[in-house]
C-alpha cells in the first residue's frame, strides 16, 4: 500500500507497482521544458542500456570462458591422436583408432562437435599437404563433425561458417543439404555452396562452374578455384577441360585464369595448345598463356613465343622475355640482346638484361660485353651495375 | 538582445548535441552490423587459401625512420616476422641525426647496392639504397634520403622504391601482429575496387615486449596512454567501422593502412607539407577516383593488427594534438571543393560535412560554451538543475559509448590478455570527459591558431619510453 503526501491513499498490486514507478519516472520533470525532459530521457536511456550491456558482457565472458576451457580440454586429450591418424598413409582400422583416441566411438559423440571441427581445422592448417585426406574424412564422421555440418545446414544456423569449413577441410557431406544454398541470394554463401558442391557431388560437379566464372572475377575467386582443383587432382577426380571452357567463357579474366591453370592441372594436349594463344586478340589471354608456358618451361612452345615478340606491346614483351628465361633452352642469347637494343622502354631493357644475366655462362658473358661498352656514370651502366649487384647479393644470401 | 543571442545559441547547441548523439548511435549500429558480417569469415580459411595458391598479390611495408636508434632493430624484427608469402619491407632513413642507419647496417648485414632510382613521386633527394647479404633479411630494403621534414616526404621516398602493387604505410615504432598483412589484403581479394584498408590500432604502452613481439598485452596504468587507448578504440571500432559499412570513411590512419600503389601515385603521392598526411592522402585518392569515375571502396577491418606507443605525458600529447589540429584545418582548407559536392559521393555529401561540423567546429563550439558557462555562472544566469541534467546526459552518453567500445572489443576477439584491462578502460571512460577531453580540445584550437598564423612547425622528438621488456 502506498500513499502520497497530502494526497489520497491508493493501493497497488502486482504489475501496478511497476506502473507506479514508471509513471513517477515519466513525470519526474513534468514542469521543466521539453529540452530538459529530453536530456532526462537520455539519462534514463543510457542507464538502462548500460545495465543491459553489463549483463550481456558478463554472459559473453562466461560463455567464451566456458568454450575456451572446454576446447582446451578437448585439445589436450585429442590433438596428438588426431594428428597421428591424419598422417597415417592408409585408413586405420576401428581398433587402431580407438586405441589412439583412448576411447570408443560412442564416447566421442559426447563431446561438442563444433570444438572437434575447430580442432580438425587447425590440424588441417598445420599438416597441409602431409595429411591423408580420406583419414580426415573418416575422423570427421566418427567425431560427429560431418553430422554437425549437416545439422547446421538443415537448420540454417551458421551456414556461411560451416560452408567455409566444408570447403577448407574438403569434407564430403550429403549433397542434398547444399541444394537450398546453390542459388542463394547472398553471393558469398552461393559461392561457398557451389564450391562445396564440386567436392560433394558425384553427378556433374562442374555444373555451375561456367556460370560462376562468367561473373566478375574478383581476386579471391581464382585462389579458391585453384585450391579446389588441387584437391580434385589429389583425390583422382576428373578435371574440367580448361581450354574448352576458357574458349567458351565471355569473361576474359576467367578465360585467362583457366589458361594459366593448364600449367598446374592440364593434360599434355592442353599444354601444347598454349602456343596458339600467344597472338590472341586480348592481351590478358596472351599474358596468361605465357605465364603458363613459363611455369611449365615448355621448350616446344619457345619458337612460337619468340616469333610473336615483335608484335607485342611492351608489357607483354617483358612477359615474353621472362618466359624465355624460364624455358632456359640455352639458344636465345641473341634474342635477349636484340630485345634490349630494340626497345625504348627502360623497364623492358632492365628485364632483358636481368634475364640475359641469368641465362647461363653464355648469357653472362654477353652481359659483361654489353656492360663494358658503357662508361662509368652512364645511365645504362648504372642499370647494368644494379642488375649485377642484385644477383651477387642473391648469391651471397644463399651462401649466408 | 543578449538574452536572445544566448537563447539562440542554447538552441543551436542543443540541436547540435542531439545530432551528434544520433550520429554516434547510427555509427554504433552500423559498426555492429559491419563487424558481425565481416567476422563470419574464418581466419584459418583465409590463411589456408592465401598460402596455397600462386595468385597472391605482393605487399610492401613502407616505414619511415627518423632518430629511432633505440627501437629500430626490434621493430624491424617484428616486421620481418610477418607470415605472408610475398612481401618486402622498405625502411626509409629520413636523414636521421643519430645512429639509426648505422644500427640497421650492423644488425641486418646491410650493404649499399647501386640502384637506378626513379622519382615517381617528388620527395627530398635519394642518397643510397641498402640490401642485406643475409638470406633471413632478404626481404629488407633500406632507403637513405635527405630529411624532408615530414613523414609524408619519407613515405614518398619509400614509394619510389617499392616493387609490389600494394603497400602498407606504418610507423617503424609500430608492432604488427604476425598475420597483419593477411587481414589487410583480404578485403582487396574480395573486392578489387578496394583502394585502401584500415587495420585497427591499439596502444602498446602497457604491453610487455620481447624481441619485437608482444608477449603480454594490457592497458597502461598511466592516465594519458590509457585515455588514448580508449580514444583509439572508439575511433576504430565505432567511428571508422560505422563509416566503413556505408563506404564513407574519411581517414586511414598513418600508423597502419594498406593502399593501392597505383591509385596513390595517380593521386600525386603523400602531401609533404601536410600535417595530417593520412587524411589528406585518402581525400586525394577518393578525389582521383571520383574525378575519373573509378569505383572505389575504403574499408576498416575489425582485426587488431597494430600496436603503437602513444605519448605518455601531457606535454608530448599536446604537441601531437596541436599537430593533428593543424592537419585537420589544413585538410578542410585544401579540400574545401569537395564539401557538399555530389561529385564526391559519400565523402562530399556525408563524411566531409560531418567532419567539418562535428570534428572541425566542435572544439571551437566547446570552448565558446565553456567561456559562456563561466560568464553565466558569474552573473547568476545559470539554472543549475538544468545545467546538471544537461551535463549528466552528455556525460552519461559518453560513458555509455565507452562501455560499447569495451563490449565491441571483447566481442571482436579481445585485444587484452587480462580482463582487468577492461575495467581500467571503463574507468578511463568515466574520467575522460573531465580530464582528458579538455586537453585535446584546447590543443586542437591551438593547432588551428598555429595554422592561421602560419607558425613554423617543428615535429620534435616523441620521447619514447619504450615498452616493458620481459625479464630473462
Amino acid at each position: 500500500m502506498f500513499s502520497q503526501v497530502d494526497g489520497p491513499i491508493a493501493e497497488f498490486y502486482g504489475w501496478e507497482v511497476i506502473g507506479y514507478y514508471i509513471n513517477n519516472i515519466q513525470n519526474y520533470l513534468a514542469e521543466y521544458s521539453w529540452q530538459v525532459r529530453t536530456a532526462y530521457g537520455l539519462i534514463v536511456g543510457c542507464i538502462f542500456v548500460m545495465i543491459i550491456l553489463f549483463i550481456l558482457f558478463v554472459l559473453m565472458i562466461r560463455k567464451t570462458t566456458k568454450y575456451k576451457k572446454g576446447y582446451h580440454q578437448l585439445e589436450e586429450k585429442f590433438r596428438e591422436p588426431l594428428y597421428q591418424i591424419m598422417i597415417l598413409p592408409e585408413p586405420p582400422t576401428v581398433q587402431e583408432i580407438e586405441e589412439l583416441m583412448g576411447c570408443n566411438f560412442n564416447e566421442l559423440k559426447q563431446y561438442d562437435s563444433s570444438m572437434f571441427a575447430q580442432l580438425i581445422s587447425s590440424l588441417r592448417m598445420e599438416l597441409c599437404e602431409v595429411l591423408y585426406l580420406p583419414n580426415m574424412q573418416y575422423i570427421c564422421e566418427i567425431t560427429g563433425v560431418k553430422d554437425y555440418f549437416e545439422r547446421c545446414l538443415t537448420s540454417r544456423k551458421k551456414v556461411f561458417e560451416v560452408l567455409q569449413m566444408v570447403v577448407n577441410l574438403n569434407i564430403r557431406i550429403n549433397e542434398g543439404e547444399l541444394a537450398i544454398y546453390l542459388n542463394h541470394h547472398n553471393a558469398n554463401i552461393r559461392l561457398m555452396a557451389r564450391l562445396a558442391n564440386i567436392i560433394c557431388t558425384e553427378n556433374e560437379p562442374y555444373k555451375y562452374l561456367e556460370e560462376d566464372l562468367n561473373q566478375r572475377m574478383l581476386p579471391w575467386r581464382p585462389m579458391l578455384t585453384h585450391r579446389l582443383f588441387g584437391w580434385l587432382q589429389e583425390c583422382g577426380r576428373p578435371m574440367p577441360s580448361f581450354i574448352v571452357l576458357a574458349e567458351s567463357l565471355e569473361n576474359e579474366q576467367a578465360s585467362a585464369f583457366l589458361i594459366e591453370e593448364v600449367a598446374y592441372w592440364g593434360n599434355d594436349t592442353e599444354k601444347d595448345e598454349l602456343a596458339k594463344f600467344f597472338q590472341a586478340p586480348r592481351h590478358i589471354i596472351r599474358l596468361a598463356a605465357m605465364r603458363a608456358t613459363a611455369q611449365l618451361a615448355r621448350e616446344a612452345n619457345e619458337p612460337a613465343l619468340v616469333a610473336s615478340y615483335d608484335h607485342q606491346p611492351e608489357p607483354i614483351k617483358r612477359e615474353v622475355i621472362k618466359t624465355v628465361l624460364a624455358i632456359h633452352s640455352g639458344k636465345q642469347v641473341d634474342f635477349f640482346e636484340r630485345a634490349y637494343h630494340s626497345t625504348s622502354s627502360k623497364e623492358t631493357q632492365e628485364q632483358a638484361m636481368s634475364c640475359l644475366y641469368m641465362y647461363g655462362n653464355e648469357g653472362r658473358r654477353r652481359f659483361e660485353m654489353i656492360r663494358s661498352s658503357y662508361q662509368l656514370g652512364d645511365e645504362n651502366r648504372t642499370l647494368l651495375d644494379q642488375i649485377d649487384a642484385a644477383n651477387l647479393l642473391k648469391q651471397m644470401q644463399q651462401f649466408s | 538582445m543578449l538574452n536572445f543571442l544566448l537563447l539562440f545559441y542554447g538552441y543551436i547547441i542543443f540541436f547540435y548535441s542531439l545530432a551528434l548523439i544520433t550520429s554516434y548511435v547510427a555509427l554504433l549500429i552500423m559498426a555492429y552490423i559491419y563487424s558481425s558480417n565481416y567476422k563470419r569469415w574464418s581466419d584459418d580459411y583465409i590463411k589456408h587459401m592465401v598460402d596455397s595458391t600462386p595468385y597472391v598479390p605482393g605487399v610492401s611495408i613502407v616505414a619511415p625512420a627518423y632518430n629511432e636508434e633505440k627501437t629500430v632493430v626490434d621493430n624491424i624484427r617484428s616486421l620481418l616476422r610477418q607470415d605472408y608469402p610475398n612481401f618486402e619491407i622498405v625502411i626509409v632513413n629520413d636523414g636521421s641525426k643519430d645512429r639509426t642507419l648505422e644500427t640497421m647496417i650492423e644488425n641486418f648485414d646491410l650493404v649499399e647496392v647501386p640502384y637506378d632510382y626513379i622519382e615517381r613521386i617528388h620527395c627530398q633527394p635519394f642518397k643510397r639504397l641498402f640490401r642485406s647479404t643475409s638470406l633471413k633479411y632478404s626481404k629488407l630494403v633500406v632507403v637513405d634520403k635527405m630529411n624532408g621534414g615530414t613523414k609524408a616526404d619519407a613515405v614518398n621516398g619509400g614509394l619510389n622504391v617499392v616493387s609490389n602493387p600494394y603497400f602498407i604505410n606504418t610507423d617503424v615504432d609500430c608492432i604488427l601482429s604476425n598475420d597483419a598483412i593477411y587481414h589487410c589484403i583480404f578485403p582487396v581479394l574480395l573486392d578489387d575496387t578496394v583502394i585502401a584498408v584500415s587495420g585497427t590500432m591499439s596502444m602498446s604502452n602497457g604491453a610487455t615486449i620481447e624481441n619485437g613481439e608482444i608477449v603480454e598485452l594490457k592497458t597502461s596504468t598511466r592516465p594519458i596512454p590509457l585515455f588514448q587507448d580508449l580514444e583509439y578504440k572508439r575511433s576504430f571500432l565505432i567511428g571508422k567501422m560505422g563509416w566503413s559499412c556505408i563506404n564513407a570513411m574519411n581517414n586511414v590512419s598513418g600508423g597502419y593502412g594498406l593502399f593501392n600503389l597505383q591509385i596513390v601515385i595517380a593521386a600525386g603521392g603523400y602531401g609533404s607539407k601536410s600535417f595530417a598526411e593520412d587524411m589528406d592522402m585518402l581525400f586525394r585518392m577518393i578525389g582521383y577516383c571520383c574525378d575519373f569515375n573509378r569505383p572505389y571502396r575504403v574499408v576498416q577491418i575489425p582485426h587488431n593488427c597494430c600496436w603503437t606507443e602513444g605519448p605518455s605525458n601531457v606535454k608530448t600529447l599536446i604537441r601531437q594534438r596541436v599537430r593533428w589540429g593543424r592537419g585537420l584545418i589544413q585538410v578542410v582548407c585544401d579540400h574545401s571543393r569537395m564539401l557538399f559536392n555530389p561529385k564526391y559521393k559519400t565523402l562530399g555529401m556525408l563524411t566531409f560535412p560531418y567532419t567539418f561540423l562535428f570534428e572541425f567546429l566542435a572544439p571551437m563550439i566547446e570552448v565558446v560554451g565553456i567561456f559562456l558557462i563561466i560568464y553565466l555562472a558569474l552573473t547568476g544566469g545559470v539554472n543549475w538543475d538544468t545545467f546538471f541534467i544537461m551535463f549528466g546526459a552528455i556525460f552519461l552518453f559518453s560513458v555509455m559509448l565507452s562501455s560499447f567500445v569495451v563490449f565491441y572489443d571483447y566481442l571482436l576477439g579481445s585485444s587484452y590478455h587480462k580482463s582487468n584491462s577492461y575495467a581500467l578502460l571503463i574507468l578511463a571512460g568515466i574520467f575522460e570527459p573531465i580530464f582528458y577531453h579538455p586537453i585535446v580540445v584546447f590543443s586542437t584550437i591551438r593547432g588551428y591558431y598555429n595554422h592561421l598564423t602560419r607558425k613554423k612547425a617543428v615535429w620534435g622528438d616523441m620521447n619514447r619510453q619504450g615498452t616493458k621488456k620481459k625479464k630473462k
